[in-house]
This record gives C-alpha cells, structure tokens and sequence, in this order.
C-alpha cells in the first residue's frame, strides 16, 4: 500500500483532524518501498475520456483558429497564424477591452461575493445552532433560482420598466435611466444581479468552513478578553485561510468563464460595454459566424486561464512548503 | 426604568448588520413571489403588495400550457447522466491521486484537475458544435449528455480525493490480508467508506451540469433544451410572460431544494475538499 497519514502533516491547525489522525509518517518510508505503481491503472478511464472530451476537442479548435473558416461566407482554408496576427498585432481592440472587463468583473464580483458570504457566515457562527440553520436557509434562498432564470427576472422586473422594482426600492426609477440599457451603467447591474443570485455559493462554503474550526481554540482566544475584530484578524481568519482561498480561487475561476448572466441580460450590449470574454468569443463565432476567428480568439483565453490557474496553484503549493499552512 | 441593561455596541452593529443582509436577500425574493402571484400584464407596484393575488400562473405553468415539463424532464436525464458517467470515470482516478499522492507525476497530475476546471466552456462548445454538426449528434439528448461531461469531471477528481484520503490505510491492509486484491479492496471496502463523499461530490458536480447555460443552448435544440434555457424563452414578450416566468423559476427551485437539501450535511467537508 502506498504510504497513507501525510493528510496530517498538510492539515491546517485547528481543523478538527479527520479519520487518519494518528500519524502513520513512522511507517512511511518501509510503504514507499511498496509497488503502488499499480494505481496508475485506475487513472486510464478518467485519461481516456479527459483526452476525448477534453484534449481532443481543443485541439481541434486550435485547429480551426488556423482556418480562415467563415461559415456565413462557406470559407474554410488554411490560414496559418493571421488570426492570432489580427489579435495580438491587428489589434482587436474589443477583445482587449472585453479581458481588461473580465478581469475588472472577476475582482468586483469575488470581493463581493467575500465580504457578504464571510459577514453572513460570520453573523450565523455567533447563533446558537437552531436559529443560525434557519438563517442558513434564509441565506442560501436565492441560489435555488436557477442563474439563467434570476437573470431573466432581474433584467424583466429589476431593471427594467415598467416595473423596475430595485430602482424604486431606491427611489431611483425616473432619475436614471434603465440600466441595461445604459453602457456606463450595464455592467454594474449585471455584477449586482450575479452577486445576489450567486454569491450563496461562496457563503455555504465560508460557512462550512467556520463550522468546521476548533471551537475551543476560538473560546480560549475569547478568555484571553480580545475584542472581536482581534479575534477575527489574529484567530478566525488566519485558521480559515485555506477554506478561503480554496472557495475564492474556484469563484474566481468561474467569474472568468462567466457567461450566462451576460448573455441573457445584454448579449453583450449596449455598444458592446457588457462583452466578457465568453460572451464575446461566442458572438464571434456563432452570431457573426466568424468560426476561425473565435477559436482564435478561445485559445488565448484558454492560455490566460490555464495560466491564472497554473499561478494560483503553484502560490497554493509555495504557502504551503512555506508552512504557512502545516 | 427597571434594570439598564447595557447594549454593547458590538450587539448593535450585528443586528443591523443582520438586518441589511436579510433586506439585500430577501427584497428581490420578495419581487420574485409577487410577480408570480399577480396576472400577467399587471405591473406592481413598489413595496405595496399587489391589488389582486392568483394562482394563475401557477397552475398554467403546471398544467403544461408554457411546455415546462419537457425541459425538466430533459435536465433531470441529461444531469444524472451526465454525473454518472463522471462519477464512474473520476471514482478511480481519485482513488489512485490518493494513494499515489506523494509521487510528483501523480501530484502534477491532481493538480492539473484544476487546470482542467478552468477549461473555458465556449473553448470546448465551438468545437463540439462542428464535430457534433458531422456527426448528427446536434439536437440529441445523447450528445448534450457528452458534452457535458467535461463539466463535472476534473471537478468531481479534485474534490473526491480528499475523501480517499481519509479512508484509514489500516482497512485497506486487513482486505488486503484477507487476500483481496487492489480491484476487490477498491470495490467492496473502500468505496463502501467513501461513499458520503462520493454522493456529496456527485451533488456538486449534478448541480454545475444542471445550471449549464452554454453547452445546452449551443448543442441542443427546442425538443432537447433543458429547463435553464427554457426559461429564457420567457425573454420575448416579457410584459405579458413574466409572471408564468416568475413561477417556472419557482417551480425549477425544486429540483436546486432537492439537491442542496442532500448536500448540506456534507457542506462541511465539502468545504474542506481541496485542502490540503
């Protein structure tokens, strides 16, 4: 068997420590000697169809992104790297700006997205337990409307008139005007919508973890009469760090490819002010059917994703061989 | 005055606190309801409560007269199979990135799960559409099925390692004593122990296919839709719809209340998956 109990070791403090607690480490160096090599059979099915699924068909969109392949005009011939040339030379000045928002928008939105789920998670911890599983569900009602329907009502009765319901709860409607119409305003109403109806995702998980911290570290911390933001800034957060950055890497990873809200809402209008990077490429190809291009245009996202991610997940391991985590 | 008790400050600012929160979530919801509960073409008024209540809209979403039940019927086939299949494929592989997790080809392997999750969907979707287009597979249940794999996937292989680790390496040794080989201990002892994690990271995972917006409006078609592009056809004539809109989004709450009422008892693991 390969060597088991090094969870231990990688465990944050303060975590209630899971079944295989005991430190096995003693006997870890006899169980590396142990043929685990046979575990790599059970990684051929997921390989396979990750291949399939996955490699394969990006590969053919770069494929593609080599064509000039222009389904409203029935081209399709090889083109080499001119629509790479048109992106990072031509100057797509769209697309450029389309990143910048989407960039912008992951940062409004998981900022957000952290202060209300950590304030919710926050207020429910100091609860006694009946009350807080009420407010819990309170908390999480508007992830159960499913995005593309919040982004329906929202853009329906929210924002837009006759009904404009948020901006007459402000006593704003009549004094600007209806926002998704309005390209200053657009994104803006677009990132309120995805905070509400989303960011119960990032308090669940918040909330998860608190629940899941030592209390009788927090107590002794409360003995020692530090005021609640001490104990918030020196106790609660540093041992929910790893939750935090767990939740907020994968939130921020799904406000990069976020799509729907924006589609539904605008289609990336008016004047092209709520394009995101998803919904932009999307038009390219299957709106204005310029399909080489669009596959362009995927490919570089997906290398700015997969090096966002890359980045995010080597930081993650150097905290970690720090022992800012162990 | 009988007794002054002091309200600290600190109590104060929690309840208001409390108190903004509940209006921010709530307000909207509260919008929602109303709509759903006042005739089409009726515009509401404010905070005041609507003049009328019905439930019609209710009952003509109900009865079929807005075609609801194809969509969700269609989600509910495409998400279980869609998270079956992944589960089957990302079980084992968890499983080996446990045991394997201290060789660096297995840890680099683990981590590219990650990557993998960060795979931009309209990436795969402009791929898919044309493959799909020659190979007859547009418009088909079969095909969005497979196109949503990718979605559940890397993500499912991530998150279940955890549980894997967890699993005490001392009942592994005992069935492999007892003559159980690496197949056999996989399949009757440890998956039987993991099983809460595996069920947890399944729910996950159906919920991110059942929310799909992209993949289904791109590869299926008006018999194939699932019920999150269902509802934006409700976008056309708005003022006339959006009350039949307001209650098929409540109705498609259901399946969301189904699925999180499974997994909130694993909320804290699952909060806990991926760190480690």
């Amino acid at each position: 068997m390969a060597g088991r109990g090094t969870t231990v070791v990688q465990e944050a403090p303060g975590f209630r420590a899971s079944t295989t607690a005991v430190a096995h480490g003693a006997d870890r160096g006899r169980r590396a000697a142990a043929p685990d090599r046979k575990y790599y059979w059970f990684l051929v099915p997921a390989t396979v169809v990750i291949a399939l699924l996955i490699v394969v068909p990006l590969g053919y969109t770069f494929y593609l992104s080599l064509r000039h392949y222009d389904l409203a005009r029935g081209l399709d011939e090889y083109i080499g790297l001119a629509n790479y040339r048109k992106i990072l030379i031509g100057g797509d000045i769209e697309f450029v700006k389309s990143l910048l928002r989407t960039l912008l928008y992951v940062v409004v939105v998981v900022t957000f997205d952290f202060i209300l789920g950590m304030t919710q998670a926050l207020l429910l911890f100091e609860m006694r337990p009946r009350v807080a599983k009420v407010f819990r569900m309170i908390f999480m009602l508007p992830i159960l409307i499913i995005p593309t329907a919040s982004a329906v009502f929202w853009r329906t009765t929210m924002w837009a008139p006759p009904n404009e319901q948020f901006l007459r709860a402000l006593h704003l409607d009549g004094l600007i005007d209806p926002p998704l119409g309005n390209p200053d305003l657009a994104l803006w109403a677009i990132i309120i919508t995805v905070i509400w109806a989303w960011s119960p995702w990032v308090f669940l998980l918040l909330s998860g973890g608190l629940d899941y911290l030592d209390r009788s570290v927090l107590e002794a911390s409360m003995v020692d009469g530090a005021s609640y933001f001490q104990r918030l800034r020196k106790v609660i957060l540093p041992l929910m760090r790893p939750v935090i950055f767990v939740t907020l890497s994968f939130k921020a990873v799904d406000s990069f490819l976020s799509f729907p809200f924006v589609w539904v809402m605008t289609q990336g209008g008016p004047q092209g002010s709520t394009h995101l990077m998803s919904t932009y490429i999307y038009e390219q190809a299957f709106k204005f059917l310029n399909y080489g291009f669009g596959s362009a245009l995927a490919i570089v996202m997906l290398l700015i994703s997969s090096l966002l991610s890359i980045g995010s997940v080597l930081y993650w391991q150097r905290t970690q061989n720090k022992g800012a985590w162990s | 005055m009988s007794r002054t008790r002091r309200i600290r400050p600190g109590t104060v600012g929690r309840w208001a606190l409390l108190a903004v929160v509940l209006v921010w979530v709530l307000l909207p919801l509260y919008f929602l309801v109303a709509v759903a509960l006042t005739p089409g073409g009726t515009t509401l008024r404010g905070l005041n409560p609507p003049d009328s209540v019905t439930l019609r809209n209710f009952s003509a979403v109900l009865n079929g007269a807005y075609e609801i039940w194809p969509a969700l019927v269609n989600s509910v086939v495409v998400t279980v199979a869609s998270t079956v299949l992944a589960l089957v494929f990302a079980t084992p592989a968890a499983y080996a990135l446990s045991h394997l997790r201290h060789r660096r080809l297995a840890r680099g392997l683990y981590l590219s799960s990650f990557v993998l999750r960060g795979v931009p969907p309209v990436a795969l979707v402009l791929p898919y559409y044309v493959i799909f287009s020659k190979t007859n597979l547009l418009n088909t249940v079969g095909g969005v099925i497979i196109a949503l794999i990718p979605l559940a996937l890397p993500y499912s292989i991530w998150t279940m390692r955890v549980f894997f680790d967890a699993v005490p390496p001392q009942v592994e040794e005992a069935a492999g004593v007892d003559g159980a080989g690496t197949l056999r201990t996989f399949v009757s002892v440890v998956l039987p122990i993991a099983r809460p994690g595996i069920a947890a990271t399944g729910i996950l995972a159906a919920l991110l296919v059942f929310v799909d917006y992209i993949v289904v409006a791109t590869l299926a078609g008006p018999a194939t839709m699932t019920f999150p592009v269902y509802v934006t056809s409700f976008q056309q004539d708005y003022l006339s719809l959006v009350g039949p809109l307001a209650a098929a989004s409540v109705v498609g709450a259901l399946p969301m209340i189904l699925m999180f009422g499974f997994s909130q008892r694993y909320m804290l693991r699952l909060a806990s998956a991926g760190v480690h």
